[in-house]
């Protein structure tokens, strides 16, 4: 993300920049700044609610109007979420082959349950073939601190099976997320969908954009290569991918196209590739 | 987006106790509304799910409630109840 890049990135894309894999961005704050402003805390005193709820009270506030049919003052609160959470991404959309650079780059490595879930859902990740959450950086050799966040117990990966074991999630259908919580850190990588994830689901149902930021690229379809199979069909998390029947191909709305790759992971015959977002115009600033 | 009405979930505490050791409700909902939230915290300790009172069930997207009444019949406890607010006509 351009922000990101600019102040982080050293001249590249800010998450392939190994100095922000480093012990120091646990440390960095700029001198008389407090911790993040948050719009509203959860109501219930010692709930477990992490970054990863996100929203808080404000959200719930907003739920509770658009329930009412309010929806003027669901804008109202969402926009002024958004306007204070512009320079907080809180993740950000990696697509698999760029996942894989990070985890050369980024140490330990490990996967852990996954927060959002358990909220959602109720789902009691307890061993790595359950784990869809993973933690990265320095912070993680500190798991043992906080129980109830980490309730399912880590598992310290190799590069090798950590590679291996997003892989997995990625044949199965889950998109990757860098997660930023809302600093210039980067805390972990998940695996997530939808309606699980608390940040994809904030996006795209209640337009809260900075928790979730889309990725550096856009997918595009060769039709030259695409034979219709369908094989890509009903991995897209956001509406983004059709099947345009009249054409018998694969069809991409790039404007929904949140850069995951997904559909590209799926592709038999390599027909879906990866543009750089920055470099075309309309929708460099697409995000 | 246009307006519209959504139902009202209740949710009787004092029958709902175990939330997150029952989960009925959480993984039939459709929509997936509700989420379940810790109480209870002790440092360095994890929260037992199966004790009452630890956890507790909130109806965290009730404007993707669709009343299909799902989660009532599937609660043990009949604690909830899904209803769409007064004076409005289906």
């Amino acid at each position: 993300m351009c922000r990101m890049c600019d102040s982080m990135g050293g001249g590249a894309t800010w998450y392939l920049n190994p100095k922000n894999y480093s012990n120091r961005m646990y440390k960095l704050r700029e001198p008389g700044k407090g911790p993040t402003e948050q719009l509203g805390n959860s109501p219930n005193a010692g709930s477990q609610e992490g970054p990863a709820s996100g929203g808080g009270i404000g959200l719930q506030r907003a739920i509770e109007a658009k329930a009412s049919g309010d929806l003027a003052t669901f804008n109202t609160i969402i926009t002024e979420m958004n306007r204070r959470a512009v320079m907080r991404p809180g993740a950000q959309a990696v697509p698999l082959h760029e996942v894989f650079e990070v985890l050369d780059l980024g140490m330990p490595v490990a996967a852990m349950m996954c927060i959002c879930r358990k909220t959602t859902r109720a789902c009691d990740e307890c061993s790595l073939s359950e784990y869809t959450c993973m933690g990265l950086g320095t912070g993680m050799f500190k798991w043992e601190r906080w129980p109830e966040r980490y309730s399912g117990g880590v598992e310290f990966l190799t590069t090798k099976q950590a590679k291996e074991w997003i892989e997995y999630w990625d044949t199965k259908g889950m998109m990757h997320l860098l997660m930023q919580e809302g600093g210039d850190f980067i805390g972990g990588l998940c695996n997530c969908d939808y309606p699980d994830c608390i940040p994809i689901r904030n996006r795209i149902d209640y337009g809260l954009w900075a928790q979730l930021v889309k990725s550096e690229y856009v997918c595009f379809v060769d039709w030259e290569k695409c034979n219709g199979c369908g094989d890509c069909l009903g991995r897209c998390h956001f509406n983004a991918l059709k099947f345009e029947a009249t054409m018998d191909k694969a069809h991409i709305d790039q404007f929904q196209c949140f850069g995951c790759g997904l559909c590209e992971t799926a592709c038999p015959r390599d027909a879906i590739s990866y543009l750089d977002r920055k470099k075309i115009p309309g929708l460099a600033k697409v995000w | 987006m246009y307006p519209v009405i959504a139902p009202v979930i209740k949710i009787n505490n004092e029958r709902c106790t175990t939330p997150f050791a029952c989960k009925a409700c959480l993984q039939i909902c459709p929509t997936a509304v509700f989420s379940v939230h810790g109480l209870k915290m002790v440092r360095l300790e994890e929260t037992d799910k199966t004790e009452p009172g630890n956890y507790r069930l909130r109806v965290a997207y009730r404007d993707k409630c669709t009343a299909c009444n799902r989660c009532v019949d599937v609660c043990p406890t009949d604690a909830l109840t899904v209803s769409m607010p007064e004076g409005e006509t289906v």
